[in-house]
């Protein structure tokens, strides 16, 4: 019996030896596992990270140069700049807060950072915000960070909101009046001047002017933006307290303009249905399209850059529905929570702040500043590139009812995003897409409301 | 057991020896590879949220799978493109292999050639097919509206109609590579008397093809299409920077869809669970299709 036992092992050696060899490492593993799940405090020492995600080349160069004079004048608290991209900041993000290997401070937008809050991602600013911050930055750029406990999830610097651009040459010779402040279009002026622009001019049957390009690709974000003025909100709370999704008159009508303009009117090209609005700008250089609606301020920086010497463009003051406002998001920076250091690191924060060097980096990354003080510099209020217009629209500029809401970033993408795009590419009528974004929000958000997370 | 009865002292210390050669490699492995791997299984048991705690929750990720319609759509596109492209893949692939056979001239010059898409990263084969897809620049739209196919240029990638012919197009065209590479291996070990024989016997060329190339290329046909099968089913980078699961969803592969809901939506668990069941697919997949195959080759 043991002679028989002996040799079974003998042969079988190779595998036992490996099978100890996994029972050891794995054990190592659970309880190196288990280790870090007590929660260690480690003293953080050496210079603070800073993450940017500043990307036109001034922009990347003014950080740069503002984070090398805080450590001129910081020689006990050196700042290490860290440069990020827009592609990849989500995930890096992500595995950075879950690792606990995270920058103290970084760059990334309000929409977002509503979302990282809610999973206890991020510490609370609001006990180190100086007065002066406080007052100078404006109020609705406060209301996108802020949670209703008064908590301040990141500090808004930049604002990110829609302009539409149009070619000044084009519309003078329709003889098109130009909107002002005092006498801003309607959607139905723009889709009429959009029908006097749309235009076949060598006679072969296509059109190749064309009115109106927007880019409808992910349009969640302009759709859900621009619907605030006809009084649209997408989310309602029923009798039980519980979030809703209603798509009804108000939120339809932004819907069906668009709708119009694509197959009614065919004042907007159909290339616009999957692509981005960054896609349309070749075509409003060229001059094949007249105007592009609802596409991000920092995009003159491209048309400056590209446009051809004779082209004469401008910017239209926000369009008017019921009212003039605007969804806005902003650019943040905010501090993790697992951060040890989270004074200095917001002194470093309201020093790349001020109000002069905000004025710099909003205006080389051509986007609005959050900071009154810093709207009022010459340089946002000169009528050359649209700036004039851009710092005045300020004053239409609000958040939706979405911020804050759990589970928003996921709707946008799993929902409302495909739904939208089915719509524009003719596959569902209106009332059908309607149904179907109430249906399947409810399942999305229901996966939230469970989990009871509360802004 | 007829093994054991073979074996001499001697040769179980070579078997020994062997182990111990094998070991310095064997821990990293057990270290990055396979530890990683089961802690992803075990992942797909619990309930871990980003942000939140790790705790076991049985069965509930794959209670919730089957009532996710999100999961039941990229299942089905995923196994759409898996089957076509890996179909496509073997046809073609065998086509070229022959044709490598035929000792034409410059037969080395092709192979290299016909490797190079194989060479490319499925990034940059993606960013390739997306200059060619390109609605204003790319050289799709700009030929066949000079060939007057088309009036308009078509946005290839976001069209509900075009966005899956055009990534099976890309993803084949990547893998053709692959199977033609194992087919011309395989071809080069059919004995040239058998086709002598056969044409002796006054077979046509067809016929040599249906009962000595293709019988002999089973075993070859079974691995290509195995390999395959799980490549193409686990396919991720190429399609993500085609069309990022878009348009409306449509083409939001297995993996795209794992990987969304970990890095996009937070649900770690859920994505890990989506990936034990894609593990058991491939599984059951090649249990099956070789048992079948294995079994043909005794009979």
């Amino acid at each position: 019996m043991m002679r028989r036992l002996i040799s079974w092992m003998l042969y079988y050696k190779g595998f036992i030896i490996a099978a100890l060899l996994a029972i050891i490492i794995i054990s190592l593993y659970v309880s190196s596992e288990l280790a870090m799940r007590r929660e260690t405090v480690v003293v953080q020492t050496g210079p603070l990270r800073f993450l940017s995600l500043a990307w036109q080349e001034e922009a990347v160069e003014a950080v740069r140069e503002i984070t090398g004079q805080w450590n001129a004048q910081h020689p006990e608290q050196q700042v290490e700049y860290i440069q990020g991209t827009w592609n990849s900041i989500h995930d890096y993000l992500i595995t950075g807060f879950e690792t606990g290997d995270i920058p103290d401070i970084f760059h990334y937008e309000s929409a977002i950072i509503v979302d990282f809050a809610l999973r206890g991602y991020l510490a609370d600013l609001s006990p180190y915000i100086t007065d002066e911050m406080q007052a100078d930055v404006l109020e609705v750029d406060w209301s996108s960070v802020t949670r209703p406990s008064g908590e301040v999830i990141g500090i808004p610097f930049i604002n990110e909101s829609f302009i539409v651009l149009y070619n000044q040459d084009l519309f003078e010779k329709e003889g098109i009046a130009v909107p002002s402040f005092e006498e801003p279009w309607t959607w139905a002026d723009l889709q009429e001047a959009a029908q006097k622009l749309t235009k076949d001019l060598d006679n072969d049957g296509t059109v190749d002017q064309w009115g109106v390009a927007m880019g409808l690709r992910n349009s969640a974000n302009i759709i859900m933006n621009h619907s605030i003025a006809f009084g649209g909100s997408f989310f309602y709370q029923n009798e039980q307290g519980m979030i809703e999704t209603r798509v009804g008159a108000p939120e339809k009508e932004l819907l069906s303009v668009i709708l119009d303009m694509l197959y009614q009117e065919k004042t907007m090209s159909p290339s616009c249905i999957g692509k981005s609005s960054t896609e349309m700008l070749p075509g409003f250089l060229s001059g094949k399209y007249a105007m592009v609606v609802a596409i991000g301020t920092w995009a003159r920086q491209q048309v400056q850059e590209n446009a051809p010497a004779d082209l004469r463009w401008s910017v239209m003051p926000p369009m008017k529905a019921k009212t003039q406002a605007m969804g806005l998001n902003t650019q943040t920076l905010s501090i993790p929570k697992s951060c040890t250091r989270q004074a200095v690191a917001m002194e470093f924060i309201s020093y790349l702040l001020s109000s002069e060097n905000m004025t710099r980096l909003a205006g080389s990354d051509w986007m609005m500043p959050t900071r009154k003080s810093s709207l009022n510099d010459p340089r946002f209020q000169t009528e050359a590139n649209g700036w004039q217009v851009v710092t005045k629209s300020a004053q239409y500029l609000s958040t939706g009812p979405w911020v804050g809401l759990p589970g928003y970033i996921e709707w946008k993408s799993r929902v409302a995003n495909p739904i939208f795009q089915e719509l524009f590419a003719g596959r569902l009528n209106l009332e059908e897409a309607a149904i179907r974004i109430e249906k399947e929000s409810n399942s999305v958000l229901a996966r939230y409301q469970v989990r009871g997370l509360k802004w | 057991m007829s093994i054991q009865t073979t074996l001499t002292p001697r040769s179980r210390n070579r078997n020994m020896d062997q182990l111990q050669l094998l070991l310095p490699i064997m821990v990293p492995v057990l270290l990055i590879s396979f530890i990683p791997l089961v802690r992803g299984i075990y992942i797909g048991f619990t309930d871990y949220e980003l942000g939140g705690q790790i705790s076991f929750s049985g069965l509930e990720n794959y209670r919730i799978m089957l009532h996710d319609r999100f999961f039941w759509r990229s299942m089905g596109v995923g196994f759409l493109w898996t089957a076509v492209v890996t179909a496509l893949q073997i046809g073609l692939g065998m086509i070229l292999a022959l044709l490598l056979n035929q000792g034409l001239r410059w037969t080395s010059l092709y192979s290299v050639l016909m490797l190079v898409p194989w060479a490319m990263p499925p990034i940059v084969r993606g960013l390739m097919w997306r200059q060619i897809y390109s609605p204003d620049t790319g050289a799709l739209n700009l030929i066949l509206t000079q060939m007057g196919l088309i009036d308009a240029p078509i946005n290839w990638l976001t069209s509900f109609e075009w966005a899956i012919p055009a990534i099976i197009v890309a993803g084949v065209w990547g893998e053709i590579p692959k199977a033609a590479l194992f087919f011309l291996a395989g071809l080069k070990t059919i004995p040239g008397s058998l086709y002598e024989a056969a044409e002796l016997d006054g077979a046509s060329t067809f016929s040599q093809f249906r009962h000595i190339t293709l019988p002999m290329m089973k075993p070859i046909m079974a691995a290509v299409v195995s390999l395959s099968f799980m490549w193409n089913f686990n396919a991720f980078g190429l399609i993500w920077i085609l069309t990022q699961g878009g348009p409306g969803g449509l083409t939001r592969l297995p993996m795209l869809a794992a990987y969304e809901e970990a890095f996009r939506y937070g649900y770690v668990g859920y994505a890990a669970a989506i990936g034990n069941v894609m593990v058991i697919i491939i599984s059951l997949f090649l249990f099956f299709y070789l048992r079948v195959q294995l079994k043909e080759r005794t009979e």
